[in-house]
């Protein structure tokens, strides 16, 4: 067979020089007409003359044969079909990847500061952006450019030497053209595309040695069936092998890193967002998805959705990975995501979903390139689109969708490279408020009409507390801002900064926890307690019935329907965690592990949730008992 | 005899074209075997099923012993081919064409090679594309023949030669003959070239072997029979053995196969005869009388 | 020499034989003169070795030759009778032929004689009576 080789690189050597003269004079041309920039070159060498070679080579090696009717001389000699098959294939392997070695020599005259050589994996190396960025077009790394894509394209054209008469240059030339508009359109953004490559290039291989091997010359129709059928049915195979592998990794949950922990309803169910890192086999491994800059990226990445079933206390996934930015409903029932995949390992355009929040299956399309940003309590659901315009602009929309009605824009803004609008809804006002970076002030835009206006408050507010009735905003280190309905933003200047709205009492009093000083044997100090919040003065009193208590150093929870409070210290020792019964003032020890709390949190009407760094802990308002939900942040 | 080649019941359609029906023979060591047939026959078929290039419908064959589909490679590095058709690549040149070759042949034999080229006035280093039609044959012979291969398969070896050349590849098969006691089976449609070369004839004709016989048996037992008769005649009777007959007034000539006394006997008593004379036919005349009238499907 | 024709309605081995024959009756090959060799012969004369073999073979069992282990075929030495006998017989042969051709033209026995009478005339007398006859 070496002997074949040496035939077969000395009969197409004329080619090769051939196809590196049309390189060099193609970059020449571009130097002439002051072209020569890395972007164009690389366009012209990769995606267009090089795949043009590789395919009418591979075309070349039997098809040239086949028609100047010396393959009865090769059929004759006594070198079996498979050997003659491997010799003209590893001969033509070497001398188009040759071509495009040199063409990578070339294309590093023309400049490429990082040459990124990673291997389809999408990992990016230094933050350069990669050259192949071009307005918008699919991500695509170099290791595929030289070697998956110029082995793909060989495996295809020398399977069409199959067919009868080999592969007509026209058919190659339109093969061409078809794959750079593929490009030019998002279409292979869908795919994993190392692994597709690599599949297709298997099975055009395994296809045209199949139909090579057989006894017949190289004539006859029954040859092309031959061919066409054993690509349809290795086609069949890596579909299928595709869809296993796609299974078999959304199956799997290796270790990941957990991003969000929320708990709904009364704290038994705990909605988890995590981010795992996708397997070297799974076919949404990340490639060409645009990074917008409310999404996940998720390259190597993958978000998955994981729920605690409180009957086995095991996490299961919601739905398919690639959920994101889960918002569940006010009343549990629905979940809104972000979906980046379909079934079978196919990524699509990010879909704002409804889903299901226990099974994630999608009962409703809301709309494309969207994230959801919160529910209003009445069920509607805010959220933002974006709409690539031309370059890196790109059009922020907000919208809101009711269920029954559908989806209606609010306002929109062109940003460079995106950025998003920030949008808090204020429902006291049935309003949102949004952030733009051409001004100074935020924005607010009425939830029904759409129409805007400027707000005399400074940037970047949150919400600490807000109802139907007020809205109380702050930024860190800044003074209270309250919104009321019918009224003017006012600054609460004489609320101290490090005051906590804790909520609503039955009685419809504000609960706080305010800065006091008491008197107490005459001397001054200094204490938290407990207090109510007047909205039209503007200020906090302290509770007379609590004037007592001295919540220092404590974090507090207001349960849900107004009635227990749960105060614990940092680190709790025995007795430093118990609930307050704010009717009667009886209080219940509650037994905590003595370590740093991160967060305290109602959890339904009737219970809290603590996030400790290590686990996340359910306290019963009605009983006072601690139960662990579950450790965090690997709860597999 | 041993089988050097041999194949059964061989049979081969090209889609509802049937080509060989059921042929079957056995050549032994040493034999000259020439097999004949008018164009289109399936002579070529033949060639490549027994080279293993295409498979047979029904049927096995065998060289040396070997199946030449499941053991290509072996039979032909012991089998050599040459067909009508050049194939070779138009870009080499014989020195070219021996680097490449000599690699895939375990009996390569360098002197040998460059003695027939010489012998044949075979320039080596001319492309294949400058050469003549004789000039490239003689190249595939000398090709062949480098490889010392122990049967020789030749399909129309002589095809649109002129006379200087054929007798350079005669004298080049008779040398393998006496030197290197090859077998070769070679087929043609010009019967009188391998006349005095072939020890045996196959006539293959609509698919099957009319004739298997040694080439001094054919001209032995195939006769014309001339008679003159008293009375003028319509036609000559059908019988088994005549291959064709013509009655013009009084004279009445046939031919026939395995020519006996009694059979001419028996077939000249339907009439009064007054004269008979019974003669040999040529190879060719002995060809055409076996496969005039029936035209064969290409 | 031996010739052989291709076209001739005679199988390749008898013609070889016949021109042994002949050439044997002549003169040519003397009794005990080594034969060509089957290698030699076949390459001279463009003949299946085989076809050779076989002529030589024939002529061994009609005992015009015989063989010599190692060193070939030789003619066997035979009498001057044996030789007439042979002619004779070959001459019959064609004479065989040519009667019969005569009688398809309808040549009747005296003509065929007088023929004959002539030809023998003319040969006697070499060319110059030729032209007389």
């Amino acid at each position: 067979m070496k002997t074949l080789i040496m035939k077969e690189l000395r009969e197409h050597a004329l080619h090769l020089g051939l196809f590196i003269a049309a390189g060099v004079a193609s970059v020449l041309m571009l130097a002439w007409f002051n072209q020569f920039d890395h972007e164009t070159v690389l366009t012209l060498l990769f995606l267009f003359e090089a795949p043009l070679f590789t395919i009418m080579l591979g075309g070349h090696l039997v098809g040239a044969e086949v028609r100047t009717n010396t393959f009865p001389f090769l059929a004759a000699l006594p070198l079996s079909r498979s050997a003659i098959w491997w010799g003209k294939a590893v001969a033509g392997l070497a001398i188009c990847l040759t071509v495009y070695a040199a063409f990578a020599g070339l294309a590093w005259t023309a400049g490429i500061p990082e040459l990124l050589l990673d291997f389809g994996m999408g990992n990016q190396t230094g933050g350069a952006e990669p050259w192949f960025q071009l307005r918008g077009y699919p991500f695509l790394t170099a290791g595929i450019l030289l070697f998956g894509l110029p082995m793909a394209l060989f495996a295809a054209a020398y399977w069409g030497t199959m067919l009868p008469n080999g592969l007509p240059v026209l058919e190659t030339l339109v093969a061409v053209v078809a794959l750079w508009l593929l490009w030019s359109g998002q279409a292979l953004s869908a795919l994993h595309l190392p692994l597709a490559l690599g599949l297709l290039t298997i099975v055009f291989l395994a296809s045209s040695w199949l139909t090579f091997r057989r006894g017949e010359l190289m004539t006859g129709w029954r040859r092309a069936w031959w061919a066409i059928g054993s690509l349809a049915v290795g086609l069949g195979c890596a579909g299928l092998l595709w869809g296993a592998l796609d299974g078999l990794a959304d199956r799997r949950l290796p270790k990941g890193e957990m991003k969000e922990l929320r708990v709904t309803d009364d704290g038994t169910s705990v909605l988890c967002a995590v981010e795992t890192q996708a397997e070297w086999f799974d076919p949404l491994q990340g490639m060409g998805l645009r990074p917008w800059s409310t999404t996940d990226p998720d390259r190597t990445a993958h978000s998955r959705l994981l729920r605690l079933d409180p009957a086995t206390g095991r996490f299961h996934q919601v739905g398919r990975r690639g959920l994101v930015c889960p918002e569940p409903s006010p009343d549990g029932k629905t979940l809104a995501a972000v979906a980046l995949t379909s079934w079978p390992g196919l990524r699509t355009t990010p879909r704002l979903v409804l889903a299901d929040p226990v099974t994630g299956d999608i009962r409703r399309v809301i709309d494309t390139n969207a994230s959801p940003k919160g529910f209003l309590p009445d069920g509607r659901l805010l959220y933002e689109r974006y709409v690539p315009g031309g370059g890196d602009l790109i059009t922020t929309e907000l919208c809101v969708y009711e269920p029954g009605s559908g989806s209606r824009g609010l306002f929109a803004i062109q940003q460079d490279r995106g950025g998003g609008l920030f949008p808090l809804a204020l429902t006291c006002l049935d309003a949102v408020m949004v952030y733009t970076p051409d001004r100074a002030e935020p924005l607010l835009v009425a939830l029904s009409t759409g129409r805007t206006a400027s707000l005399p408050l400074p940037v970047f507010l949150h919400s600490p507390y807000q109802d139907e009735k007020l809205a109380i905003l702050t930024a860190y280190n800044q003074p209270f801002h309250l919104v009321r309905p019918g009224a003017a933003p006012r600054v609460l200047t004489g609320l101290a900064t490090d005051t906590e709205f804790l909520g609503r009492l039955p009685d419809g009093r504000l609960l706080v926890v305010m800065n006091a000083t008491t008197t107490v044997d005459g001397f001054d100090l200094e204490g938290r307690v407990l207090g109510t919040f007047d909205a039209d003065a503007g200020t906090c009193r302290p509770l007379a019935a609590f004037r007592n208590l001295r919540l220092n150093a404590m974090n507090t929870s207001l349960s849900g329907d107004g009635r227990t409070l749960l105060a614990s210290m940092n680190s709790p020792g025995p007795g430093e965690a118990f609930l307050l019964d704010l009717e009667t003032g009886r209080r219940q020890t509650v037994n905590l592990p003595t370590r740093s709390i991160r967060h305290l949190q109602p959890a339904g009407r009737r219970a809290f949730a603590v996030s400790f760094y290590e686990d996340l802990w359910r306290v019963d308002a009605d009983t006072g008992a601690a139960t662990r939900l579950v450790a965090v942040p690997s709860p597999f | 005899m041993d089988n050097t080649i041999a194949f059964t019941g061989l049979t081969k359609s090209f889609g509802r074209l049937p080509v060989l029906r059921q042929v079957g023979t056995t050549i032994g060591s040493g034999q000259v075997v020439g097999l004949f047939g008018r164009n289109g026959a399936g002579k070529t078929t033949l060639m490549r099923i027994l080279y293993g290039m295409i498979g047979p419908d029904a049927g096995q064959a065998s060289l040396l012993g070997l199946d030449p589909q499941a053991h290509p490679v072996e039979v032909r590095q012991r089998v050599g081919l040459v067909s009508e058709e050049c194939h070779l690549y138009p870009w080499m040149d014989a020195n070219a064409l021996e680097t490449f070759l000599a690699p895939l042949y375990p009996k390569w034999d360098r002197e040998l090679f460059r003695r027939h080229l010489a012998s044949m006035e075979v320039p080596p280093d001319r492309r294949v594309d400058a050469l003549s039609r004789g000039t490239k044959r003689k190249l595939m012979l000398s090709l062949a023949l480098a490889a010392q291969p122990e049967v020789l398969l030749l399909d129309e070896p002589l095809g649109g030669l002129d006379a200087v050349v054929r007798e350079q590849i005669v004298t080049t098969l008779i040398h393998s003959l006496t030197d290197h006691g090859v077998t070769i089976f070679l087929s043609t449609h010009e019967i009188e070239q391998f006349a005095k070369v072939c020890d045996r004839v196959i006539i293959l004709s609509h698919g099957g072997f009319l004739v298997d016989r040694e080439t001094a048996a054919l001209t032995d037992q195939v006769r014309r029979v001339t008679a003159t008769l008293e009375h003028p005649v319509e036609a000559v009777p059908a019988h088994p053995q005549i291959l064709s007959a013509r009655a013009h007034g009084t004279q009445v000539e046939f031919v026939l196969n395995g020519f006996t006394q009694e059979t001419a006997d028996a077939i000249l008593a339907n009439w009064k005869v007054r004269e008979v004379a019974v003669s040999g036919l040529t190879l060719p005349e002995i060809f055409i009388a076996f496969t005039a009238g029936k035209e064969e499907v290409s | 020499m031996i010739k052989v024709d291709e076209t001739a309605p005679v199988p390749i081995y008898v013609q070889i034989v016949q021109g042994f024959k002949r050439e044997i009756l002549r003169g040519v090959f003397g009794p005990d003169h080594r034969l060509p060799s089957i290698r030699d012969l076949a390459v001279e004369l463009k003949v299946n070795p085989n076809t050779i073999a076989k002529a030589y073979q024939e002529m061994e069992t009609q005992g015009i030759i015989y063989f010599k282990r190692g060193q070939g075929a030789f003619v066997a030495p035979g009498t001057e009778e044996e030789r007439m006998k042979e002619a004779r017989t070959e001459i019959k042969r064609l004479f065989g032929e040519i009667l019969a051709i005569a009688r398809s033209l309808n040549l009747t026995d005296e003509q065929l004689q007088s023929l004959l009478n002539d030809l023998l005339a003319g040969r006697t007398h070499g060319p110059k009576a030729r032209k007389e006859a």
